[in-house]
């Protein structure tokens, strides 16, 4: 029996599923899945099919859910129809008996699609028994390769592995003494050497290169203290991790003497190219760099980040940071001002220093036009005279947004010292308070 | 300092503007604005509204009318000095939403596409009389400016000067929106200054307020197909609120030391004369009448020959009629504009396009003479001075109202006539201003902030009938959080405001049902038009508006009733040999009289509504003018005025007639004494007040109009005043003038009725004739009229037609008339189209693919037509292939293969599947899945056993039970209705497999069961059974969903209000 499906019509569904009624399901099974529709899948391979279908069913009763049921079947859709279609606490379905136990169910419990289930609809096609007895080229014909899908699925050829095989145990050493105890990083590079000489045998071995390794080192007061490692570049190389684990002996303190140490390999990929730390003297190069970075993009994923500036009104939410394609990214090579001025040289310019968050500050206003022009400010304690204004330029928006609506009047102010400040009266607050938001250097 | 704001933006900017003009003109005017200009990007549509709000205030202002319009890609504004230039400006506006009229082409005109522009070779040869402004920012002088190309902006403004001279000003603005600005204002006031070229302050203004702010971001982020987050963050919204009206105090502070702009705002508004309704009246269209005749003499010559051909011998009292009228119509100078009329359905009855005049022109015994319309005012004694006045508004004789109805389905031939007689360029239809109402601002509101569209959705179809401001309501008060959405946040707040802020704004124009504006000159001249998508050519202004300019309007509608008439004519010609007309009918039918008496009238014309069958089952009608009173008495105005009931009471001799004075006798006689028709209200005020004919048409235009209460009231003083100065005693003064008020909510003049009454007889005889043909006419006329398909079908089939499903051998994509054994009772072949899910393009597939020869077989309609699998479903599931395929699952089947089976030389098997059987109720239910109706019974009959079983009744039942009884009963819902008469009561008519049920939903029941009364398809009833005369009600207490069909029934009851 390969699963166990357990279903109740009235317990949250998704990510609101209780994670104490998974954990008590842990308890009978070594894997649960919590699957669409409130389906919750137990791995029932080498399991008493009967025994954790009662025992599963009697983990969601104690948690209130009377009216869960259970369905026991070698394919995952009968499975799935044992515990949602029946009305029976449980239901075991026999292996080699599933396509004729939902055979009677009606189509529509193999969730076709409307154009599908239309069809189905209009040809008489009932249930799944109807289906599944059909001829396979009648189906392509005539309902095409989503069809044929669904027909595979109704006679119970269900290809899905809702559970993958059990990860390999990793490589790992141990090695213990009781008789002394090592204080000095010489003898303990020493013995982890000789460790990670039968750890990178195996990687060697399995064609495998690790990316990270733990150093567990069994401490005289019976503790344990693990230290992990990580290398720039997935290598399976003893000089390598030695050269790493050398380096990190030298800055790690062990609160005791090591009576025991073990070298672990966390994770590993696959052995296919050339390996080397980058950091490492001896093996980095402009070509291996290029590389480790496009590993390190491969693996990572979108980790490139590239400020984007739109023309939002106000300066301060104009800038967001965005993922950018890593091989976009890779390929642009320019960034910044030269990139945004398409690769132009950039013109000498004051650069704006933003204040974040804007500063208050005390400001004397004159009357200007339709409109009070600062002449003096104050900010942290020391007063500035405004020889000239340039403004308002005038912002305002944002109703809809959480920070509540906008409207600021900047102006650029010159000081008498020579300073260009950028000032600006929050209009959106009655008493019409200022902000230094930056200066020009 | 004085200012003259130039640059005014409406709504009408359509997208880029938010201000109704009545809004803009009233801020205008509180702010202190003696004058103003509006300058919409390329419409003229607000400036008719403005002017009519600009007059009403006190002082009133000027108006002055421009558009923005791009020259060469790029905006500049133009302002029209006096009439001519109001012509150039029209004429520019026209030519840049329509384009080349030489190269017009009706089938692609509809996908041009792009912003509306003019050559700067068409703006020079439209500049008389018009003061060019050099645009915004972005218009053509700025741009140059922007982009340092100073010999170019020299360059461009002395050409300019060259075509406008001193009619030219540099436009300058300034809304603080940072130093560029601010820079681009100075490079122009100093290049102006340089080439002696006047500069003015414009500030383009888009609203007025916050609030139109916020409609403006929407509505520019809509039009960008953004967001509102992502529009303010592209800089694509305004970046802040400073393009609201400023007042001039607010704008000589702005400029402050540059004050030469606000002067020159000044002076070219004093330039320019205030708009006059006077430039936008057009020529009248002229009939091309023999070289030996006027106008008058043909139209009298036209008249005369049509009287004898209606009449015989003329009588003294029909030609003194005649010559009445004609002089009238001389003297008004609208001869031309009969002819015109007369020569449209001259075209339209050549072609055996059935057409009849409607509306007060019935009035009219020349409209009789022409055969323009069917009713013999003489005879039935019409009152001409409804038709036409002489009383003058805005110094003008108001144009007569004929409306014309037209088979619905071939209108557009009369149009394509109209377009091609009177040249494309000088004709187009008014059009409708459709205003934003809850469900599109709603919709429109939450795509602008990103929310899901299927909330948006969701949420709109709850609001339908409500106003955007009650909505916001609405949603506030608990629909919002009934649906998921949160109201309380910062979004949700400003989601609400901005939708309620959407009130009144126009969202886009449509063409007007019927309204056609001829002139012989070319209109753009004078009206400014634009394209349709369908490639007709609208008129910026709605008919309101046509109105108040005074431009007479041909309208040429749409009636579906005329189409179904004709064509069960053409089908009873095509098996008898002889073909009825419309107007030759018997009309004292007892047959006919028998059907309507019996309340048997569903699919016939104006008196199949659940009201009318339930005034008709008590009143009775035994004459054709008991139904012209039925047309007219089952309206709001006499609904309100509570006139049914002592009609009905009269009529059937319960109840006296009595008169409150004796000279209403002559009057109301026919009526039963109740005033029912305008005419009466008119002819009341001529022989109690003392009225002349313009005066009481005059009275009654006032009555129509019911958003002006104030001025009703106001007409019924001195109406009052009037009677009571003749003698009438003050009470029964009153008492008239209260019965007259109902004539403010939709009343019906006498001669409209008339028209109505005979298409209505008319339809009542073929459905007591000729059934078949009937709906045969009917169901092929569909969509019209007050009932779904599968609620006519049954009808058809209580008639004892019978009924054959569709075909696609031997039907037709309409209905089709087959014989049977019985010549008195041919078949009715339902017709493709009705096949739920089929549309047009699939039909056009069938229709050229069964050119080439019948279709022999299920696989051979799938290869000719190229039918896909959902339609091959559809048709197998109608039935269609029936001929073919007995079973329609097998037929389903063998389709299927054919749409799948793409190796033809290797064929897939044919061979069969065994579906189970399925019983006649599954069948029914399938039907209505695939069709929306069923020939083999009624999906009530599916769960007839269980209500039974239930105690609850069918409405065959109903007619043996005693009234005040307690009944439950349940329906398809097939009719909803709201009728703003009803105080929040809703009506709702109840189909079962034996026929109706009307039933009363009071408004206090509404809100509580309101998930079942509005939109659950099959409704279970309890409640009390009311009869009287043969009306049945079921007055409703509880109301329950009724489960039918496992969830897949597909059915849409009918809306109305």
């Amino acid at each position: 029996m390969s699963y166990v499906c357990l279903w109740s019509p009235s317990w949250p569904t998704g990510a609101a599923f209780p994670a104490a009624i998974v954990s008590d399901l842990l308890q009978h099974t070594p894997r649960v899945s919590v699957g669409a529709g409130g389906r919750v899948w137990a791995d029932a391979r080498g399991l008493d099919a009967r025994a954790l279908t009662v025992a599963l069913v009697d983990v969601a009763h104690r948690h209130g859910y009377s009216n869960a049921h259970a369905g026991a079947a070698v394919t995952a859709i009968a499975a799935d129809l044992a515990a949602t279609q029946r009305r029976v606490p449980f239901t075991i379905v026999k292996p080699g008996h599933d396509r004729e136990f939902i055979a009677p169910f009606p189509v529509d419990v193999l969730e076709p699609s409307s154009l599908l289930d239309n069809i189905l609809d209009g040809t008489g096609i009932e249930t799944v028994g109807a289906l599944a007895a059909l001829d396979a080229a009648h189906i392509e014909t005539r309902m095409g390769a989503e069809g044929v899908k669904l027909w595979k699925l109704a006679r119970a050829d269900d290809p899905r592995l809702l559970f993958a095989q059990p990860a390999r145990a990793l490589p790992s050493a141990t090695v213990e003494w009781v008789d002394y105890a090592l204080r000095d990083a010489e003898r303990l590079t020493f013995v982890v050497n000789a460790q990670m000489s039968t750890v990178c045998q195996r990687m060697t071995g399995d064609g495998q290169r690790a990316r990270e390794i733990s150093l567990v080192f069994a401490l005289a007061d019976r503790t344990e203290f693990a230290h992990r490692i990580r290398s720039a570049r997935p290598t399976a190389s003893q000089k390598a991790w030695m050269r790493l684990v050398r380096s990190a002996l030298e800055r790690i303190t062990l609160p005791d003497a090591v009576t025991g140490v073990t070298v672990r390999v966390e994770s590993v990929i696959g052995n296919d190219g050339v390996q080397g730390d980058l950091f490492d003297k001896g093996f980095a190069s402009a070509p291996q760099v290029e590389r480790t970075v496009s590993q390190l993009m491969d693996d990572q994923g979108d980790v490139v980040l590239t400020p984007e500036n739109s023309a939002h009104p106000l300066v301060d939410a104009r800038t967001t940071w965005a993922r950018e394609d890593p091989a976009v990214a890779a390929a642009s090579g320019e960034r910044g001002a030269a990139k945004a001025q398409g690769g132009a040289k950039p013109t000498p310019r004051l650069t704006l220093q933003l204040v974040t968050p804007p500063r208050p500050v005390s400001v004397r206003t004159a009357e200007r036009r339709d409109h009070q022009m600062p002449v003096r400010y104050r900010d942290a304690g020391k007063s500035y005279a405004i020889v000239d204004a340039a403004g308002p330029e005038r912002v305002s928006g944002g109703q809809w947004e959480e920070g509540g609506p906008y409207a600021r009047e900047y102006f650029r102010c010159v000081r008498e010292d020579g300073m260009l400040v950028w000032l600006y009266r929050d209009a959106a607050r009655a008493a019409g308070e200022w902000h230094l938001h930056g200066w020009w250097d | 300092m004085p200012y003259v704001e130039l640059r005014a933006h409406t709504a009408f900017s359509f997208g880029d503007g938010s201000a109704t003009p009545e809004a803009l003109v009233a801020r205008a005017h509180a702010l202190g604005y003696r004058r103003l200009a509006i300058t919409d990007t390329a419409d003229l549509g607000a400036i008719v509204r403005a002017q009519l709000a600009a007059r009403a205030c006190d002082p009133p202002l000027e108006l002055i009318v421009g558009a923005e319009i791009n020259v060469d890609g790029k905006p500049a504004a133009f302002l029209a000095r006096n009439a001519t230039g109001y012509r150039n400006v029209a004429a520019l506006v026209t030519a840049a939403r329509v384009g080349n009229w030489s190269a017009w082409d009706k089938d692609t005109q509809g996908r041009r596409r792009g912003r509306p522009g003019v050559t700067w070779a068409q703006v020079a040869a439209h500049a008389e009389g018009v003061h060019a402004l050099t645009g915004p920012g972005s218009g053509p002088l700025a741009a140059l400016v922007r982009a340092g190309d100073e010999e170019g902006a020299r360059r461009l403004l002395r050409e300019w000067s060259a075509v406008f001279g001193r009619q030219l000003a540099v436009e300058v603005q300034l809304h603080h929106t940072g130093g560029a600005e601010a820079a681009l204002a100075g490079a122009l006031v100093s290049l102006a200054e340089r080439e002696r070229v006047p500069w003015t302050v414009a500030h383009d203004p888009r609203y007025v307020d916050e609030r139109g702010r916020l409609v403006h971001d929407m509505l520019t982020a809509l039009r960008a197909g953004l967001t509102m987050d992502e529009a303010a963050s592209r800089g694509t919204l305004h970046p802040n609120g400073d393009w609201r009206l400023l007042s001039p105090g607010e704008m000589e502070r702005r400029w402050r030391g540059r004050t030469e702009g606000l002067c020159e705002s000044v002076r070219i508004a004093s330039e320019c004369e205030p708009v006059d309704f006077a430039w936008m009246r057009p020529p009248m269209p002229r009939y091309a009448v023999p070289a030996s005749h006027t106008d008058i003499s043909f139209l009298r010559e036209q008249a005369y020959i049509g009287a004898r051909e209606r009449w015989g011998a003329v009588t003294p009292k029909q030609a003194t009629q005649i010559e009445r009228e004609l002089a009238v119509i001389n003297r008004l100078g609208f001869a031309g504009f009969f002819l015109v009329m007369w020569d449209a359905v001259r075209f339209a009855r050549e072609r055996g396009i059935l057409c009849q005049g409607r509306g007060s022109a019935a009035n009219s015994v020349i409209a009789f003479c022409l055969r323009i319309t069917a009713v013999d005012p003489v005879e039935h004694g019409l009152l001409f001075e409804r038709f036409l006045s002489e009383v003058r508004v805005d110094g003008k004789a108001e144009a007569p109202d004929i409306d014309v109805d037209f088979e619905h389905d071939r209108r557009e031939e009369v149009l394509d006539y109209m377009y091609a007689h009177y040249a494309r360029e000088k004709a187009a239809i008014a059009c409708t201003v459709q205003t934003y109402r809850a469900p599109n601002a709603v919709q429109d509101a939450m795509r602008a902030f990103g929310y899901p569209p299927e909330l948006a959705v969701s949420i709109s179809k709850r609001l339908h009938h409500a106003e955007p401001a009650e909505a916001a309501e609405i949603m506030r008060d608990g629909l919002g959080a009934e649906q998921g959405l949160e109201v309380n946040d910062a979004r949700g707040r400003a989601l609400l405001n901005g939708i309620a802020a959407f009130d009144g704004v126009p969202r886009m124009r449509s063409t007007h049902v019927g309204g056609f504006v001829l002139s012989s000159e070319p209109l753009g001249n004078y009206l400014p038009i634009e394209q349709t998508a369908m490639g007709r050519t609208i008129v910026q202004f709605d008919k309101d508006d046509l109105d108040a300019v005074g431009v007479p309007k041909f309208d040429f509608l749409g009636l579906g009733g005329l189409s179904a008439v004709r064509r069960a004519f053409d089908v009873i010609e095509r098996r008898t040999g002889t073909r009825p007309a419309i107007y030759t009918l018997p009309y004292d039918d007892e047959k006919t009289y028998a059907l309507i008496q019996s309340g048997e009238t569903i699919g016939t014309f104006q008196i199949e509504s659940r009201a009318q069958i339930g005034s008709i089952l008590k009143t009775k009608p035994e004459r054709l003018y008991d139904i012209v009173v039925q047309v007219a008495l089952i309206r709001p105005g006499p609904i309100q005025a509570k006139f049914v009931h002592p009609y009905t009471e009269r009529r059937l001799g319960r109840e006296a007639v009595r008169y409150l004075h004796p000279a209403l006798e002559p009057i109301l006689k026919r009526t039963q004494g109740i005033p029912i028709f305008q005419e009466q209200a008119m002819a009341i005020a001529m022989a109690l007040g003392g009225y002349s004919g313009g005066q009481a048409d005059e009275l009654r235009r006032t009555m129509g109009n019911i958003r002006k209460k104030e001025r009703l009231v106001g007409a019924l003083t001195r109406l009052r005043t009037a009677m009571v100065n003749r003698g009438v005693e003050g009470e029964i003064a009153d008492h008239i003038c209260a019965d007259l008020v109902s004539f403010a909510n939709y009343g019906f003049p006498e001669s409209h009725a008339w028209s109505f009454a005979l298409i209505a007889y008319a339809t009542a005889w073929l459905k007591a004739h000729y059934p078949t043909e009937f709906f045969y006419g009917l169901l092929n006329s569909w969509p019209m009229g007050f009932y779904p398909v599968s609620t006519l079908i049954h009808d058809a089939k209580r008639h004892g037609v019978p009924l054959l499903p569709p075909c696609l051998r031997d039907g037709d994509w309409e209905c089709s008339v087959e014989e049977t054994g019985d010549p008195a009772r041919p078949a009715l072949r339902i017709g493709w189209r009705h096949v739920r899910g089929v549309g047009t393009r699939v039909i056009d597939a069938l229709k050229d693919a069964r050119m080439t020869g019948p279709f022999i077989s299920i696989a051979d309609v799938v290869r000719r037509a190229r039918l896909s699998r959902a339609d091959v479903l559809a048709f197998a599931r109608a039935g269609a292939f029936g001929v073919w395929a007995g079973d329609r699952r097998h037929a389903a089947w063998e389709g299927l293969r054919a749409v799948g089976d793409l190796l033809p030389l290797a064929p897939a098997s044919r061979e069969l599947h065994s579906p189970p059987p399925v019983d006649r109720d599954r069948q029914v239910l399938l039907d209505y899945y695939a069709v929306g109706l069923s020939l083999d019974g009624h999906p009530m009959q599916t769960v007839r056993e269980k209500l039974e079983a239930g105690g609850a009744v069918s409405s065959r039942d109903l007619t043996t039970l005693p009234s005040g009884r307690t009944v439950a009963i349940g329906g398809l819902v097939t009719v909803r209705q709201r009728p703003s008469t009803a105080g929040g009561t809703i009506f709702l008519l109840l189909e079962d497999e034996w026929g109706f049920v009307n039933v009363v939903v009071h408004k206090s029941l509404v809100e509580a069961n309101e998930e079942v009364v509005k939109r659950a398809p099959f409704v279970i009833v309890q409640g009390r059974l009311e009869k009287d005369s043969g009306a049945i009600n079921v007055v409703g207490k509880r109301f329950r969903e009724l489960g039918v069909g496992e969830g897949k029934f597909v059915h849409r009851a009918h809306e109305f209000r």
